[in-house]
């Protein structure tokens, strides 16, 4: 008589075996990730003993769902490995291999000490996968396999950054979360002399607003502003990319997991020092997305969450926590560099430099961006 | 961009509690069953997987009593049961029984355990799914 | 069937003298157009004058060329005497003249509605005989009489005094007159609302005294002044007492207590309180002292539940009854002559129709075995209906709807899980799959727990999300009055439900035998029915393709469809709440004429080939309704969805109509009379049939029951022999058969009409159907 367990059980334990030996078989020369490498193997031989241990339990059928259950906690883990991590370090390109230098350097200028290792997997958005198990160690960072090509993207590994600083610092979300309900309880108590019936409206409009804010949304805001805070001018020409050239509707609440994208430009707006603002790049940008986004045609649900006092709160909390909690990490206070100081020479470019850089040759001549830029990433850090 | 930072830190969380929890529960069914010498546990490992589980089952039976909100895996079983046509106070009432139980070192029956056995296999089956989105995104 | 012979209620009445109805013509003055829409406008002309003006009995008479009325020659209508009809007629207004032309009504050769008028006249006579008689009984309405004395009026233990009264209508059976005569049974309570503290009158009386329950569905009261016995409907109370409220009769002016003093004389004591009622009909409201004020019950209320005079009696107890009211009636006088009416009922050959043949899953059958005498062969097919369905399976194969039960705070978590346990394995022996139970809520019983406010807003809350394909399961708590279904039905709406009581549901769960047994079967059924499911249906060919029945429940109008063969495509449809005009119940015509076109479309398109179609309308078919319906047809025609020669009737299918019943005469010296078969049925005309739908010959002589009848009658159609009331009878027979939700039992409705008996379905009590007593009366009075 056959039984599912067992035979899942066989199944796991060739696994097992399987994503040892693959992990074994990874190139580990001095560009490669061989600190993740070890964790992952470590790691596998955690989950091997502990298979080992309570095997008994997935062959015993009195074990029942509880044997079942442990089985599937177990091939979880693994599938964490085999979907997330193993693609990313099985074959790794050069131009990745590459990459995962640049932004090493970029986590440590900007105060993100605890990831000692991380890899880059061309597979598609722009994306991190920050924490491994209960650990922030080694992420890996996803990115378009052209991602080199799209300057204005360079700002969103900032941002892909952010959300290793948010799992690490539990104070960001709870700023923000009370700023929140801060924001919501005044509106509250605010509501004028209206009817019982009406009064319940609005408290369930309240409460629908309030509870629009989900963790992921709140996530997504901060690491906006994280951004905002360490590449300044080149990541609210960013931001005002991420909106317009996607052509979905600025004020569109309906995005699973994100703010609209006319939030998050307001945010990365208010986060602007006065100068920065001022600065014509900026300034013309940020017009031609107003015309763009519209924001005054939003409806009222938009209004509800996102009106800008709500989101300057957010802002505020957040620029008063950064320097407390990253004392390290500076924060980008200077205007679009001048494009002669950009063609100028240098030896070698930082993920920071690079991005003010880039953006700023391809704003002001966008008819030497390609060859400067070929040369220029070559020089990346 | 994606929401794959926020949901790495999903499940690194559940993931850590599901590990924890359905280690727990072999271990408690490993007492009931007399079995535990064959899975190489001690008593001081059965000793605190039981009292593992009676706090988790004691912050969870307000939850399904409606007593209290709880966090999204409660939430999570509280949907679940819901969902399935279960009654959650009944489960609720039933918890409260169990954790009792099992601080005082009273013997569960097989049906019991079971129950405790199912919700865990909500939360088990939410995580293998946020892996598998890590798939789909 | 020779040695047996049908009977009925009817006595016939005799001595009338010569030429005994003479009718006065009352003409048109003004020219009536003449088109197909002639005889709709003048049916309802007639109605106005019948209610309005003369407050007798008036029908149309109309050629070509003249439009007339018909009337009984009497004080009410002096020759000359001009009626304005301005209604119904834009710009237009018509006189009605009553002229000097009188015409005897002949039986043998009067036309319908001759005979209407002339059996309008008779039943006023009784009516005055009756009501001469008023120290012997005391009128509730114009043909429903009460015996002044309780039958139990010397009980020690009885909550409420049983009278028995005599309701009766006159017919024409091949032009002999017959008094058709039932009794009816009224409780009322033995103690007075004055018996009461004030404020426990909500709670004792919720339903007569609520200002919760509108003043038209208000129970009634019992004013009962000894002989002088008046039905009424409390409308306030008041501050005073029957000393200090004072009334002016005339000139004088006089307390309540003296009033009564003088009138009745009756003593009140002088702290009695006064409170305001409306008397039958009637739209003013009277203060009346409350120790003369009776509640009055129905036959499920509390108080009547141990009552030693039960609302049942048997064919033979009944036909005794009615022989003495009969008897205790004094002389009748009509048209100057003095008429008697026989004690002996009428009797026939006997009739029925055979049960019909049903089908179950992969074709198989159920049919009667005629070589059997019928009543065995009945109790035979009877039994196998339930056989047949757990050996074979429902007809529809599709999976049961997913469940969502309300149940009471009250109700122990065992019960509610054994109760659970064993529906899901009483539905899976018929359907092979268990319903999935996707919800469970609790509803809180409250401070007021009769009033199931807590259920009602459980369901609310509930409508907000609502889910398809999700069938609520309601337990309907043991402390709710009956009106709390009412009301849980209207939050409910268009959405199908299942309810259930929770003494039904704690039996079930207490019966370790209840799997298999009838109340969990019943409720099995009606689950899977009330998702659409069909248990069975009929193998053979109904006589007319398609068939519509529209039908009034909570205020709703419920459309039902039947076609193709044996009726076996069924559907439902709901239409906008009804219309009131005139105190009588109407529908929006023009979505009856869209939902019937609609149908018929939705026939077509099930292959089905319409060559005829009827129409089952449950109470009155109002003339607006006909005009619609004929625009309908004329379209369908047009495009030829419907042929030219379409056969098309329509049938008014009464439960509350002739007091008349049907039963079988015996040779059986012990049993003289029994209940008649089901399917037994009395031609009364062309137009109009009897039928017996329910009944059990044997078990409901031993409980002293007697089935009730059906009313057909065919008000369309019956032109040119196109229609036969007796193949309509049988189908309507035939259609009674679908009885799902209770299949050792028969019901009374044919399925088209059977949302009116939606409470025998929806709830779910125990088998076998309560006797009902005297409920409120439609019939207009003269």
């Amino acid at each position: 008589m056959y039984s599912y367990q067992p035979l899942k059980a066989d199944e796991v334990k060739f696994v097992l075996v399987g994503l040892h030996e693959r992990l074994d078989a990874c190139p580990r020369g001095s560009r490669d990730p061989v600190f993740m490498l070890d964790c992952l193997k470590e790691r596998v031989e955690d989950i091997a003993v502990l298979y080992e241990a309570e095997e008994p339990a997935f062959r015993d059928p009195d074990f029942g769902l509880d044997g079942l259950n442990r089985l599937g906690a177990i091939m979880a883990s693994l599938a964490l490995i085999e979907e997330e991590y193993l693609p990313a370090v099985a074959h790794v390109t050069d131009e990745e291999r590459a990459l995962r230098l640049v932004f090493l350097g970029a986590v440590q200028r900007l105060g993100l000490h605890w990831i000692k290792d991380l890899v880059v997997h061309s597979s598609g958005n722009l994306a991190i996968f920050p924490k491994f198990f209960a650990v922030l160690d080694i992420p890996v960072v996803h990115v378009q396999a052209n991602f080199l090509d799209k300057c204005l993207c360079l700002p969103g590994a900032f941002h892909e950054f952010g959300h290793s600083v948010f799992l690490k610092f539990v104070e960001f979300y709870n700023a923000m979360k009370a700023e929140l309900a801060a924001h919501f309880d005044a509106l509250r108590k605010a509501i004028g002399p209206v009817t019982e019936e009406q009064k319940k409206r609005l408290l369930e409009d309240l409460d629908e607003a309030q509870a629009y804010w989900t963790d992921s949304r709140l996530a997504e805001l901060f690491c906006d502003l994280f951004a905002q805070y360490v590449a300044g001018c080149a990541n609210m020409i960013s931001m005002v990319d991420l909106s317009m050239g996607t052509g979905q509707p600025a004020c569109d609440t309906d995005i699973q997991g994100y703010p609209p994208d006319a939030a998050r430009v307001k945010v990365c707006e208010f986060a602007l020092t006065p100068e920065q603002a001022a600065s014509s790049e900026v300034k013309h940008l940020l017009a031609d997305w107003e015309r763009y986004a519209e924001v005054d045609r939003a409806d009222s649900f938009y209004r509800d969450v996102c009106s800008e006092k709500l989101l300057r709160r957010f802002t505020i909390v957040v620029l008063e926590l950064l320097p407390k909690l990253m004392p390290q990490t500076q924060r980008n206070v200077s205007l679009m560099p001048d494009i002669e100081a950009v063609l100028g020479p240098y030896d070698s470019l930082t993920l920071e430099e690079a991005t003010q850089r880039a953006i700023t040759v391809l704003m002001k001549r966008p008819d030497i961006y390609d060859s400067w830029w070929r040369e220029a990433r070559k020089k990346l850090a | 961009m994606s929401t794959l930072g926020q949901l790495s830190g999903s499940i690194a969380q559940n993931l850590g509690r599901v590990d924890d929890l359905t280690k727990w529960l072999i271990a408690v069914r490993a007492d009931m069953l007399g079995k535990v010498a064959a899975l190489k546990l001690s008593a001081e490992q059965v000793v605190e997987a039981k009292k593992k589980v009676a706090e988790f089952l004691d912050a969870l039976a307000p939850v399904l009593e409606g007593k209290a909100d709880g966090d999204n895996q409660q939430k999570l079983i509280l949907k679940r049961l819901v969902d399935g046509g279960r009654q959650p106070t009944d489960y609720g009432s039933d918890f409260a029984g169990i954790s009792s139980a099992m601080k005082s070192n009273i013997k569960l029956t097989a049906e019991q355990l079971n129950k405790v056995s199912e919700v865990v296999g909500y939360l088990q089956g939410e995580v293998a799914g946020e892996v598998r989105r890590l798939r789909s995104r | 069937m020779n040695d047996k012979k049908l009977g009925a209620t009817l006595f016939s009445i005799n001595g009338l003298p010569n030429e005994p109805f003479r009718l006065r013509v009352l003409r048109v003055r003004e020219q009536v157009p003449q088109d197909s829409h002639t005889p709709v406008r003048l049916n309802k002309w007639a109605t106005i004058l019948w209610k309005k003006e003369l407050k007798q009995a008036v029908v149309p008479s109309f050629g070509p060329g003249y439009a007339a009325f018909l009337t009984p020659d009497t004080d009410a209508c002096p020759i000359g005497q001009i009626y304005t009809l301005d209604e119904d007629v834009p710009d237009q207004k018509y006189s009605v003249e009553v002229t000097s032309k009188t015409i005897n009504v002949e039986p043998r050769t009067a036309s319908k509605e001759e005979l209407k008028v002339a059996a309008e006249m008779l039943k006023r006579s009784i009516s005055d005989a009756f009501a001469r008689a008023s120290d012997q009984f005391w009128r509730k309405h114009w043909n429903l009489f009460f015996r002044v004395a309780p039958e139990n009026y010397d009980t020690e233990t009885d909550e409420a005094y049983a009278y028995r009264g005599m309701r009766f209508a006159v017919l024409f059976i091949q032009a002999k007159a017959f008094l058709a005569a039932d009794i009816v049974t009224t409780y009322r309570n033995i103690r007075a609302l004055s018996a009461y503290p004030e404020n426990e009158w909500e709670e004792k009386f919720y339903y007569h005294v609520s200002s919760q329950v509108d003043l038209e569905e208000r129970d009634y009261f019992l004013r009962d002044n000894g002989a002088n016995k008046i039905p009424c409907r409390f409308v306030s109370r008041s501050k005073d007492t029957v000393s200090s409220f004072w009334l002016t009769i005339g000139d004088e002016r006089k307390t309540v207590k003296q009033y009564y003093a003088d009138k009745y004389r009756i003593d009140l004591p002088s702290a009695d309180k006064v409170v305001f009622v409306r008397d039958r009909g009637s739209p003013e409201s009277w203060p009346v002292p409350t120790s003369r004020l009776f509640p009055i019950f129905k036959t499920d209320s509390d108080e009547m539940s141990g009552c030693s005079v039960a609302p049942f009696m048997s064919p033979a107890d009944r036909i005794r009854s009615i022989q003495g009211f009969v008897s205790d009636l004094g002389p009748i006088s009509f048209s100057g002559s003095r008429i008697t009416v026989s004690t002996n009922p009428y009797e026939t050959e006997r009739s029925y129709f055979i049960a019909p043949t049903l089908e179950f899953r992969d074709g198989a059958i159920l049919q009667m075995d005629e070589s059997l005498p019928i009543e065995r062969a009945f109790s035979e097919y009877r039994r196998g209906k339930l056989e047949t369905l757990y050996q074979h399976g429902t007809f529809s194969e599709q999976s049961p709807a997913d469940l969502v039960l309300f149940y009471p705070d009250s109700l122990q978590r065992t019960v509610r899980e054994s109760f659970q346990t064993r529906l899901n394995l009483e539905i899976k022996k018929i359907t092979e799959s268990a319903p999935r139970i996707a919800r469970q809520i609790e509803y809180k019983l409250g401070n007021q727990p009769s009033s199931g406010a807590g259920l009602l807003k459980a369901v609310e809350d509930f409508l907000k999300n609502p889910v398809d394909k999700i069938l609520p399961l309601v337990v309907l708590a043991e402390p709710f009055r009956d009106r709390v279904y009412d009301l849980l039905k209207q939050r409910l709406r268009s959405n199908p439900s299942q309810c259930v009581t929770e003494r039904t549901v704690k039996k079930i769960a207490g019966d370790e035998r209840a799997v298999g047994g009838s109340r969990l079967r019943n409720l099995a059924l009606a689950i899977l029915t009330a998702g659409g499911i069909q248990p069975w249906v009929l193998a053979e060919p109904l006589n007319y393709d398609f068939y519509m029945g529209v039908d009034l429940l909570y205020g709703q109008v419920i459309y039902v469809f039947v076609c193709g063969k044996g009726g076996r495509n069924v559907w439902v449809r709901r239409g906008m709440p009804r219309k009131r005009h005139l105190s009588t119940e109407k529908i929006d015509e023009f979505e009856l004429a869209d939902r019937f076109a609609e149908a018929v479309r939705e026939a077509k398109q099930l292959g089905v080939d319409v060559n005829s179609v009827i129409i089952h309308r449950d109470g009155r078919w109002w003339s607006n309704e006909d005009e619609a319906l004929t625009n309908a047809i004329t379209d369908l025609q047009s495009d030829d969805t419907l042929p030219a020669d379409c056969k098309v009737g329509v049938v008014e299918v009464h439960k509350s109509h002739l007091p008349a019943r049907l039963f079988t005469v015996t040779k059986n010296a012990n049993l003289p009379l029994e209940n008649p078969i089901p399917g037994s049925f009395l031609k009364l005309n062309s137009a109009e049939i009897l039928l017996t739908s329910t009944g059990q010959p044997g078990p409901w002589d031993r409980q002293s029951r007697t089935a009730r009848t059906l009313l057909l009658k065919l008000v369309r159609g019956e032109e040119a022999g196109a229609i036969d009331i007796k193949n309509i009878a049988q189908d309507a027979y035939g259609l009674t058969h679908l009885n799902w939700n209770a299949p050792e039992i028969e019901i009374s409705l044919p399925v088209t009409i059977r949302w009116s008996d939606e409470r025998l379905r929806e709830i779910v009590r125990n088998t076998g159907i309560d006797e009902r007593m005297d409920t409120e009366e439609q019939e207009a009075a003269i």
